[in-house]
């Protein structure tokens, strides 16, 4: 009988033990004390600013003796690598530079923001660095609560080569970087030449009033001769995507949305823009599906062929001139083969809209949408290090002409544009550089996402008819408004 | 008057049973069909209009990269982990706990034992937030021993009340008279009630490894590298930003459900037997 | 061992421990600091102050709280009703089938196997605007001119998700159901016959009253079940949309993740402790009612 008792009690603390080996397999070690970073000279073997800005990028001094006994580093990543060629491409490269191999998890934007807060919030050590997919509105946040490692490349050299609408973003109050531009994504206005033409649209719409007249016709048009599921223009508004469009209506009439620190969406030029998105769907010029699309899903109805117009990323001129990811684009709306304007299919692109005609061109502006990059704060010194290098790496010109070529990407350096070999191989280059000259950047102070929610959820209810909009504007903006007390 | 007693007698035919019967098992496994026929599609064919209900380019190539090229094998195998350890450490805990409390008592004992019904009423979720902060105190995040420990407070209260209900119905003269026979109290337990009562532990080891399979929202919240995650967590890795993979979704969807279905058809009258004794009884 | 020593309650309380750990530990202590912590503002921004009631307060006035509790309600309730119009009706069959009815009770349970969260894939899949199965079905026969965005519009997006649930509930619920009706004797059928009795008055006045305990049992279960889980609206909508589909625990997950507030969120979780209790002290209300 004891023997069968003390089988019981073995075999329960064999599990327990096992349950314990388990438990520790999640932690690493902690490694030395000594703070790793400072081994890293960045202004050596030349100035951080020509580390970055040069045709290659160069290794900081001290970064081997810095990142000694990193193996691997790992990072959650904005989707999937599958849409990150040049991401892919620069991470081979960080890899041959440095031995170090570069692991990510590719994390859906819809969980992104709380898979990286939860990292934060219990200061797990296992994930070195992260993307976030909305910088505009999750940095202040992040850097404020003093989550992200601060990045002691950005000196102020480094800063004056890039965008000085950015920047500011990513730097806190005490003047120091915490993150760089992982992707940034300028919008242009997409259209489809012939389907303009064939529904009566004389000119190419310039002003977000042209735009919404062509819309309707192109959509009378298509819903007689396509069929009930082709659209005047689509457009997300679903999740802070809506932002990107709510907040053009108002650049584009040279209005800001930030005012006192604070954001207001009940100006005046703010009721000009709500009112015609959330017009757009009540008058069945944009479907009520818009409700449920995230940035992927509307710009994958224009590349099916599915709507006429629409504002997308710059990105998607690679989309759209490839003939296996948008067949539709290659024919016209007749089902003609089509050459279009620059022989890659039935699709055109400019500069966003300004409001109407009383706007100068100054004001043909949108947003930039930009992921941004850090490192966490509560990893291990040699790791973070080594996160910082890749970060690094990352916004050189190396690496965003990558960008730029292989995906489509605005490149983060400026200078990239310059280049001449970059210039032969990237399409549509005049309205993309002119939309990136003209685009604004305002960053959202923390509370943004709450507010958000609040914005798209009041949206959504004055796009079905629910409530009248201006109604729905004024509570919402109360609402935020009390978030933001 | 007569159409209430032309229903009654349309209701009472022997062929309505059959009928009622056909519906109801469509509308139950109909989506699992579904599911398993998207599964052996191309995934042009899955997102093809109209669908085709029967694939007609039949391939296993999303269950090649389910298997072969994702992370889904890690996944399952950490599902079976957490799965099994919970059910040995709450089966094994649950038998001496509930034999204590209904043949043992001391005072307070019944106390305990309401304690633990009036557990399961407290929704799990709300136990979330806390749960997140202890574990982040003790520096569980991301580890295995975060969703063990969780998914142990989950099953424990549940497999104690089950058992319960079988421990009340075994007669103590049985006891008695083994330990008469010179047993120990314990020797009593291995000896004589377990065996009578194996179905019931069946039963509560195959809930508890059901409901920690099921669990989703603790891992998800626990844990961030991917070599830890269970499947449905991992299921997430399809749902990409620019499409959605439905068919090696589907895929790991029915790799999901396997073990389930497994037990149910094995073990279905362990299962049955033990929820109603230990739910039709309250 | 000399455990023969040791007296009858001692040895209980010894062999209970693991129990009485359990309940002090993992539920005892998170209790306590759920409750605490609901007090307090705690958004690691800021320096924790005590609150008092100040987070109930707000939650009470807050419109989204509302809105959300209003959602809970009108799912648990849905889902708990489509269940029982389910499972009733099955369970009844399958009492009255002889043959083969262990391996329809096996295929029966079936969608029990189903984690939540990939019954939310599963569904949100066939109710897809684009490609959902469901659309050319209604379509096919009929029922809609074109393709309905069920998860795009609040009220089919709730519509949605009440079916992924109780679909994965309905086999839980027959079970139980199926064996209140079993226990009932033959014998009391018959002689309603004899009196002339349609299957309307034997059901209300023989099968319902005896099988109370285990139908109300599975009732409560899965309306507690339904109020507290809410994987399968992770997965089909994520709250949405425009909150449609928002309820008290995604509420719960926002302000832990997404806003950071942990008293506030604490204070949810209480809120949906409370009503859970609530609900399970009406069931059990009528359960012991004679």
């Amino acid at each position: 009988m004891t023997k069968r008792l003390s089988i019981v009690f073995l075999a329960l603390v064999v599990m327990l033990a096992f349950t314990m080996g388990l438990a520790a397999e999640g932690q690493k070690e902690a490694q030395d004390e000594q703070n790793a970073i400072d081994l890293i000279n960045w202004d050596a073997p030349k100035p951080a600013v020509e580390r970055l800005t040069g045709d290659k990028y160069v290794l900081p001094e001290g970064w081997d003796a810095a990142t000694e006994g990193v193996d691997e580093i790992f990072y959650f990543n904005s989707g999937g690598m599958g849409g990150d060629p040049a991401t892919a491409r620069n991470i081979e490269l960080f890899e041959e530079m440095t031995g170090i191999t570069v692991k990510w998890a590719e994390v859906s934007s819809e969980i992104l923001f709380q898979k990286t807060l939860n990292v934060l919030v219990s200061k797990d050590k296992s994930v070195h660095g992260m993307s976030l997919d909305s910088g505009p509105y999750q940095l202040e946040q992040i850097i404020g609560a003093g989550w992200a490692e601060p990045m002691p490349f950005w000196t102020d050299e480094v800063k004056a080569a890039y965008p000085d609408s950015i920047v500011p973003t990513l730097t806190g109050d005490d003047g120091k970087g915490y993150a760089t531009v992982d992707t940034m994504r300028a919008y242009v206005f997409y259209y489809r030449p012939s389907w303009l033409e064939a529904a009566g649209v004389e000119k190419v719409p310039e002003t977000w009033m042209e735009v919404r007249e062509a819309a309707k016709k192109c959509n009378d048009w298509a819903k007689e001769n396509l069929g009930q599921d082709y659209y005047g223009i689509v457009f997300p508004a679903k999740s802070y995507n809506l932002l990107h469009m709510l907040q053009p209506g108002i650049y584009s009439q040279g209005a800001r949305v930030i005012q006192d620190g604070a954001p207001n969406y009940n100006t005046p030029e703010g009721r000009n823009s709500w009112e015609y998105w959330t017009g757009l769907v009540r008058d069945g010029i944009a479907p009520e599906a818009v409700l449920g699309w995230t940035w992927n899903d509307y710009q994958n109805v224009f590349s099916r062929g599915k709507s006429a117009m629409m504002l997308g990323f710059t990105t998607w001129v690679n989309v759209c001139a490839d003939p296996e990811k948008a067949p539709a684009m290659q024919e016209d709306v007749f089902g003609e083969p089509a050459e279009g304007p620059i022989g890659k299919g039935d699709w055109a692109v400019i500069q966003p809209p300004k409001w109407d005609a009383s706007e100068p061109d100054s004001n043909r502006s949108a947003f930039i949408d930009f992921d941004a990059f850090m490192v966490n704060p509560f990893a291990d010194p040699a790791q973070k290090a080594a996160m910082l290098l890749f970060s690094e790496f990352r916004m050189s010109k190396q690496a965003m002409a990558n960008e730029l070529i292989l995906e489509g990407n605005e490149a983060f350096y400026p200078g990239t544009y310059k280049d001449p070999k970059v210039q032969e191989q990237i399409m549509w280059a005049e309205p993309r550089s002119k939309s990136v000259a003209t685009t604004v950047m305002e960053s959202f102070p923390p509370g943004a996402m709450k507010a958000n929610d609040v914005l798209i959820e009041y949206f959504g209810r004055a796009a079905i008819g629910e409530i009248d909009p201006l109604e729905a504007l004024e509570k919402a903006q109360s609402e935020i408004d009390g978030i933001y007390q | 008057m007569f159409v209430r007693r032309g229903l009654s007698n349309i209701l009472e035919h022997k062929v309505t049973p059959y009928v009622i019967m056909a519906v109801v098992l469509i509308l139950l496994l109909g989506p699992i069909y579904w599911t398993l026929v998207t599964s052996l599609k191309t995934l042009p064919e899955a997102i093809q209009w109209p669908p085709t209900y029967i694939p007609e380019n039949f391939t296993l190539e999303a269950y090649q990269e389910v298997l072969g090229r994702s992370p889904v094998p890690k996944f399952l195998l950490n599902s079976i982990i957490y799965a099994l350890v919970t059910t040995t450490i709450v089966t094994t805990a649950a038998v001496f706990t509930t034999y204590a409390l209904t043949r043992y008592k001391y005072r307070g004992s019944n106390m305990v034992l309401l304690s633990f019904l009036f557990i399961r009423l407290i929704p799990p979720i709300s136990l979330l937030l806390p749960f997140y902060l202890i574990l982040r105190q003790l520096g569980l995040i991301n580890t295995r021993a975060s969703v063990v420990i969780y998914t142990i407070y989950l099953t424990y209260p549940l497999a104690v009340w089950m058992l319960k209900s079988f421990f009340d119905q075994f007669p103590q003269d049985l006891i008695d008279a083994a330990l008469i026979d010179g047993a120990s109290r314990l020797g009593a337990l291995f000896r004589v009630v377990l065996p009578v009562i194996a179905n019931g532990i069946a039963a509560v080891a195959i809930i508890a490894f059901l409901w920690t399979w099921i669990e989703f929202l603790a891992p998800f919240l626990f844990l961030n590298t991917e070599n830890l995650k269970p499947i449905t967590v991992g299921l997430y890795y399809f749902v990409g930003d620019e499409t959605t993979y439905w068919n090696s979704l589907t895929a790991g969807a029915i790799l999901a459900i396997i073990p389930g279905i497994a037990f149910f058809m094995f073990a279905q009258r362990y299962i049955i037997s033990g929820l109603t004794a230990g739910f039709g009884k309250e | 061992m000399k455990m023969q020593s040791i007296s009858d309650s001692k040895f209980g309380m010894l062999l209970s421990l693991p129990g009485l750990i359990l309940l002090v530990l993992w539920v005892g202590i998170p209790l306590i600091i759920l409750i605490g912590v609901s007090f307090l503002k705690f958004d690691v921004l800021q320096p924790i102050q005590f609150l008092g009631f100040d987070n109930y307060i707000y939650l009470f006035k807050d419109r989204v709280f509302r809105d959300s509790l209003f959602n809970t309600l009108t799912f648990f309730a849905g889902s708990t009703l489509l269940t029982f119009i389910l499972a009733y009706p099955t369970a009844w069959s399958l009492s009255r089938i002889r043959k083969g009815s262990t391996t329809l009770r096996t295929f029966v349970m079936f969608p029990w196997a189903v984690p939540l969260i990939v019954s939310g894939f599963i569904w949100g899949w066939m109710f897809n605007a684009a490609y959902g199965v469901l659309n050319h079905v209604f379509v096919s026969i009929g029922l809609f001119e074109s393709n309905v965005n069920f998860i795009g519009q609040s009220n089919t997006a709730m519509l949605a998700v009440i079916i992924a649930d109780a679909w994965t509930r309905v086999p839980f619920m027959t079970i139980l159901t199926l064996a209140g009706l079993e226990a009932i004797s033959g014998t009391l059928y018959e002689s309603a016959d004899i009196d002339g009795a349609d299957i309307f008055q034997k059901t209300r006045y023989i099968t319902l009253p005896l099988a109370k305990g285990p139908i109300l049992t599975g009732l409560l279960i899965t309306s507690v079940f339904s109020f507290r889980t809410i994987d399968a609206i992770f997965s089909l909508t994520k709250g949405g949309p425009a909150r449609g589909t928002y309820v008290l625990g995604m509420l719960n997950l926002d302000y832990i993740y997404n806003y950071i507030e942990f008293g506030r969120a604490a204070a949810v979780s209480v809120y949906l402790a409370l009503i859970c209790l609530l609900i399970a002290a009406v069931y059990i209300y009528f359960l012991l009612k004679e």
